[in-house]
C-alpha cells in the first residue's frame, strides 16, 4: 500500500524546519548588510527576527519559551566570560581617571535616564529598574563588532573595558533593586539582605571556581584549537547551570570569573573568536531570538518614552566620557568616538528587564518595562551602526578592513 | 639636490636610536597607538626624542649627544621612564626585539605622514614587512675624511654588532632558524648594503652626485646602507642592529661602537680596501643564521674562526681604549654574553621553549623592556 509510507498531505513542518528556516534568513541578511552596507551582522540577524515576528513567528517577551531563554542565557555566559577576561585591574590602577570615567559615565547615564521617568510620571522605584537595566552597554554588540572589522586601538580597549564594567554596575544595581522590591514585599528586609548576600558571595564563589577550573584545563588543553576552545565552552556552561540551580546570578558568575582568570595570571590566552563554532551559532540564534521577541510591536509600544529614554542615555554618556576624556588620555576625537560607541543595549539589559518580569511586582511593572523593552528595541537595531561609524570615526578600524576580513580581495 | 657638507661634531659622541614594538596587553599583538604615545608625551622634557615610525604600531626613541656609556644609559632611562608611564596609562606594553614575533604584516596601519605614505606606495607590501625594529649608533668624527675611514675599518666588525644585539629569531609565528631574521627584511630593499668603496669626502660626493643624477636617490635617507655617513650630523651611522630587549644592552653596544671607533681613529690600524668586502656578506650572513657560533672570515689574512672567537679577541684588544672611554664596565658585560649568557635571540628561544606560547614570549619581553634600571640583568 502507497499511503504506508508516503507522507500524509499537507506536509507538517516541525520545530526543527522552523529553526533551520530561521538561521538561512538570519545568517543571509546578517551577511547581505555586512557585505553590501559594511554594517554588523548582527544588525542583519536581529533584522531577521524582526521580519520573522512581523510574518506572526515572534516570541512573547512576557512569556518567553525556555528553550529561547537557555539559549539567550548560554550566548550571555560565554560573552560575558569574554568580555571578563579583557578587564585588566592593572590598567584602572595606572590610569585612575579611568575608573572615574567608568562609574561617571553609568552615573550619569543612570541618573539622566532615571530623572526623564520621574519626571513622565513614572515611580521613583520603576523608574530606577529602567535606568538600572540601560546602564549596561552591551558586551555582545561590542564584542562582535570589534572581531568583526578588527578594530584595533584605544578606543576600543576602553570600550570593551567601560562595558564590562557598566555591565558589572548594572548588575549589581539591579539585584538590588530586585531585593527591594521583595523587602518590601512579604519577605521582609532582614530576609532579603541576607538573599541579596547569599546571590553575590554564591556568584563569587562559583565564578573562583569557573576561573581555577579554567586554569587547571588550560594546562592541559590548548584553548587555541576548536577541542580546546569547547572544552571551554562546557565549564562555563556547567557553571552557568550550576548558578541557576543554586540561585545565584547566571550572569555577574561568568563576568566575574573572566576578569578573575585574567587578574591571577597575566599570561596571554588566545582562544578562537567567541570560542569556535558553538560560540558562533549561538551569537546568530542570540541576536535572532533577541530580534523574535523584540519585534516592531514591542518596539512601537514604549513609544515618545522610550524614544526620550534613548536621546538623554546617549547624551549623558557622551557627556562624562568628553569630561574624562582628554585627562584619562584619550584625544578629543577618541572620546567623542568613545562617548557614541557606548550606546549599544542588548542581551544583558534584556534578561536584567525579564528578571524583574518574574519578580512578585512583576505584573504592575508592565507598562515600566514597555519603555525598557521598547529602548532596547530601538538600541539593538541603531546603537551598532553608531558603534560601527564611531570605531571608524577614530580609526580604530582601518577604512578597507571590512572587505579584508571577508576574504575578498579589496 | 647636493650633498650637504660634513658638519664637524665632537670626535667619539654617540647617539643612540631604538625602534620599539608597541603590543596590546591581551593577546601581545602590534598595536596602533604611536599617535596616542606622542600625544602623552608632548610637552614633556626629555633629553632627546620620542618620534613616529613607518607603522603605527611602532615607535622610535633617540637619545641626544652623549659623551659615553654612562651619558647614554642616563638619558636612555629617563626616555624609557616617560614612556612607560604614558604607556602604562594606555595599557600598552613597549618590547625590544628585532621582529614582532606573530605579526602579519598585512594588517599594518602606515602612519599619517607624506614621506612615509610616499615610501609605502612605493615600496608596497615592502614597507609594510618593513616592520622590524633595529638599534642604530651614531657615532661622532672629526672630519669627513676620518668618517669614511672609520666607517669602512668598522664594516669589519658588522658581524660582531649583528651577533651581539640579535634579537629577532621569530617571524609570522614561524621559527626561521636565524638570530637576526629582521635584516633578511632589509634585505629586500634596492638600496641596502655596503656604503661604496670611498674614503675622501670629494670621492663620496662624486658617487652621490652620480646616483641623485640617475634620478633613482633624492638625499642620504634614501640609502639604507649598513652603515651610512649622517653629514648633518657630522657622524657615521651604523644600522645593522636588532633592538636590544634591554636599554642596558643597548648602551653597552653604543659603548663597543665608541670604544672601536676610538681605536680605528686613534690607532689606524687597518688599511681598508675594496677587497675587504669580498668577505662581507657572507660574514653578515653567518653572524645573522648562526649568531657567536657563525664563521668570521678575517677580510685581511683570510683566515677562519668562530665569530665568539673573533669578539673575545677584540674585546680584549679594546681593553686599553675602553678604559679611556669608561666604557670597561660595558665591554665586560658583552664579553659575559659572548662567552656564557648569550644573546637576545638565545633568550627569546628558550623562553618559548618553556612556554611554548609565542603571546607569553612577547609578555615576557615586554615585562624586561618596560622594567625599571635596578631589576634588570644581563
Amino acid at each position: 500500500m502507497i499511503d504506508s509510507y508516503l507522507p500524509a498531505w499537507p506536509l507538517h513542518p516541525d520545530g526543527v524546519f522552523w529553526v533551520g528556516a530561521a538561521l538561512v534568513l538570519a545568517t543571509l541578511t546578517g551577511e547581505s548588510v555586512f557585505r553590501f552596507l559594511r554594517w554588523p551582522r548582527l544588525v542583519g540577524y536581529s533584522a531577521a527576527g524582526m521580519i520573522l515576528a512581523a510574518g506572526g513567528a515572534g516570541l512573547n517577551v512576557y512569556e518567553l519559551q525556555n528553550s529561547a531563554r537557555a539559549i539567550v542565557d548560554t550566548a550571555l555566559a560565554v560573552l560575558l566570560f569574554e568580555i571578563g577576561h579583557r578587564v585588566n585591574l592593572r590598567w584602572l590602577r595606572a590610569n585612575p581617571a579611568l575608573l572615574g570615567m567608568s562609574l561617571f559615565e553609568s552615573a550619569l547615564g543612570f541618573g539622566a535616564v532615571w530623572i526623564l521617568l520621574v519626571f513622565l510620571g513614572f515611580t521613583a522605584l520603576q523608574s530606577a529598574i529602567v535606568s538600572g537595566v540601560l546602564m549596561a552597554t552591551s558586551p555582545a554588540v561590542v564584542l562582535r563588532i570589534s572581531s568583526e572589522f578588527r578594530s584595533n586601538g584605544q578606543v576600543t580597549e576602553r570600550l570593551l573595558l567601560l562595558s564590562a564594567l557598566n555591565t558589572f554596575y548594572a548588575l549589581l544595581i539591579c539585584s538590588l533593586l530586585l531585593g527591594m522590591m521583595d523587602a518590601d514585599g512579604p519577605q521582609g528586609a532582614t530576609a532579603s539582605a541576607l538573599h541579596l548576600l547569599y546571590l553575590l558571595g554564591g556568584s563569587v564563589l562559583a565564578a573562583a571556581l569557573l576561573a581555577w577550573a579554567v586554569n587547571w584545563v588550560e594546562r592541559h588543553f590548548d584553548f587555541r584549537d576548536e577541542g580546546g576552545a569547547l572544552m571551554l565552552v562546557g565549564l562555563i556552561v556547567l557553571t552557568l547551570s550550576l548558578t541557576r540551580m543554586l540561585n545565584w546570578s547566571a550572569l555577574l558568575t561568568p563576568l566575574l570569573a573572566g576578569a578573575l582568570l585574567r587578574w591571577r595570571s597575566p599570561r596571554p590566552r588566545l582562544w578562537p573568536q567567541h570560542f569556535g563554532t558553538a560560540g558562533g551559532v549561538l551569537m546568530v540564534l542570540l541576536f535572532l531570538i533577541l530580534g523574535l521577541s523584540l519585534n516592531a510591536r514591542i518596539l512601537l509600544a514604549g513609544g515618545a518614552a522610550a524614544a526620550l529614554v534613548i536621546v538623554v542615555r546617549l547624551a549623558a554618556k557622551l557627556a562624562a566620557v568628553l569630561a574624562l576624556g582628554r585627562v584619562s588620555g584619550a584625544s578629543w576625537r577618541q572620546s567623542v568616538a568613545l562617548g557614541l560607541s557606548l550606546n549599544p543595549a542588548s542581551g544583558v539589559s534584556f534578561v536584567l528587564a525579564l528578571s524583574f518580569l518574574s519578580s512578585s511586582a512583576g505584573a504592575a511593572l508592565h507598562p515600566m518595562l514597555a519603555v525598557a523593552f521598547s529602548a532596547i528595541a530601538l538600541l539593538e537595531l541603531l546603537a551598532p551602526l553608531l558603534t560601527r561609524w564611531a570605531l571608524g570615526y577614530c580609526a580604530d578600524i582601518a577604512p578597507d578592513s571590512a572587505s579584508r576580513s571577508n576574504g575578498e580581495a579589496a | 639636490m647636493s650633498l650637504v657638507p660634513f658638519t664637524q661634531s665632537d670626535a667619539l659622541s654617540i647617539g643612540v636610536e631604538l625602534e620599539l614594538q608597541i603590543v596590546n596587553r591581551h593577546n601581545y599583538d602590534l598595536m596602533p597607538c604611536a599617535p596616542d604615545l606622542l600625544r602623552l608625551l608632548q610637552g614633556r622634557k626629555l633629553p632627546g626624542l620620542v618620534t613616529p615610525e613607518m607603522t603605527e604600531s611602532m615607535i622610535e626613541l633617540s637619545t641626544g649627544i652623549c659623551t659615553g656609556y654612562d651619558d647614554a644609559l642616563a638619558q636612555l632611562t629617563e626616555i624609557q621612564g616617560a614612556l612607560v608611564d604614558a604607556a602604562n596609562k594606555l595599557d600598552v606594553g613597549l618590547a625590544g626585539g628585532g621582529t614582532h614575533p606573530f605579526q602579519h604584516w598585512a594588517q599594518q596601519r602606515i602612519f599619517d605622514k607624506p614621506r612615509f605614505l610616499q615610501l609605502s606606495e612605493l615600496y608596497g607590501y615592502l614597507s609594510k614587512q618593513f616592520t622590524v625594529f633595529g638599534q642604530h649608533v651614531h657615532l661622532g668624527c672629526p672630519d669627513a675624511d676620518t668618517a669614511l675611514y672609520t666607517l669602512h675599518c668598522l664594516s669589519r666588525f658588522i658581524p660582531h654588532f649583528i651577533a651581539l644585539s640579535a634579537s629577532s629569531p621569530y617571524v609570522q609565528g614561524e621559527d626561521t632558524g636565524f638570530h637576526s631574521a629582521r635584516l633578511n627584511s632589509v634585505f629586500a630593499f634596492p638600496l641596502s648594503g655596503r656604503a661604496p668603496f670611498a674614503l675622501s669626502w670629494e670621492e663620496f660626493e662624486r658617487y652621490f652626485d652620480k646616483m641623485t643624477a640617475t634620478g633613482v636617490v633624492k638625499s642620504m635617507k634614501d640609502f639604507y646602507w649598513d652603515i651610512r655617513p649622517k653629514p648633518e650630523y657630522g657622524t657615521i651611522e651604523v644600522r645593522v642592529m636588532d633592538t636590544p630587549l634591554t636599554i642596558t644592552k643597548a648602551a653597552r653596544i653604543a659603548a663597543l661602537v665608541q670604544t672601536l671607533g676610538a681605536y680605528i681613529q686613534r690607532e689606524r690600524p687597518f688599511a681598508p680596501q675594496e677587497d675587504d668586502y669580498l668577505v662581507y656578506t657572507f660574514n653578515r650572513f653567518q653572524a645573522c643564521r648562526f649568531g657567536f657560533d657563525g664563521t668570521f672570515v678575517d677580510p685581511a689574512t683570510r683566515e677562519h674562526r668562530t665569530l665568539r672567537e673573533d669578539l673575545i679577541r677584540t674585546l680584549v684588544k679594546l681593553e686599553g681604549h675602553a678604559a679611556d672611554c669608561k666604557s670597561d664596565v660595558a665591554l665586560r658585560e658583552l664579553l659575559a654574553d659572548v662567552s656564557a649568557r648569550g644573546n637576545d635571540a638565545q633568550w627569546i628561544r628558550e623562553v618559548f621553549s618553556r612556554e611554548h606560547h609565542l603571546p607569553e614570549v612577547v609578555r615576557q619581553q615586554a615585562e624586561r623592556w618596560m622594567a625599571p634600571l635596578a631589576q634588570k640583568n644581563g
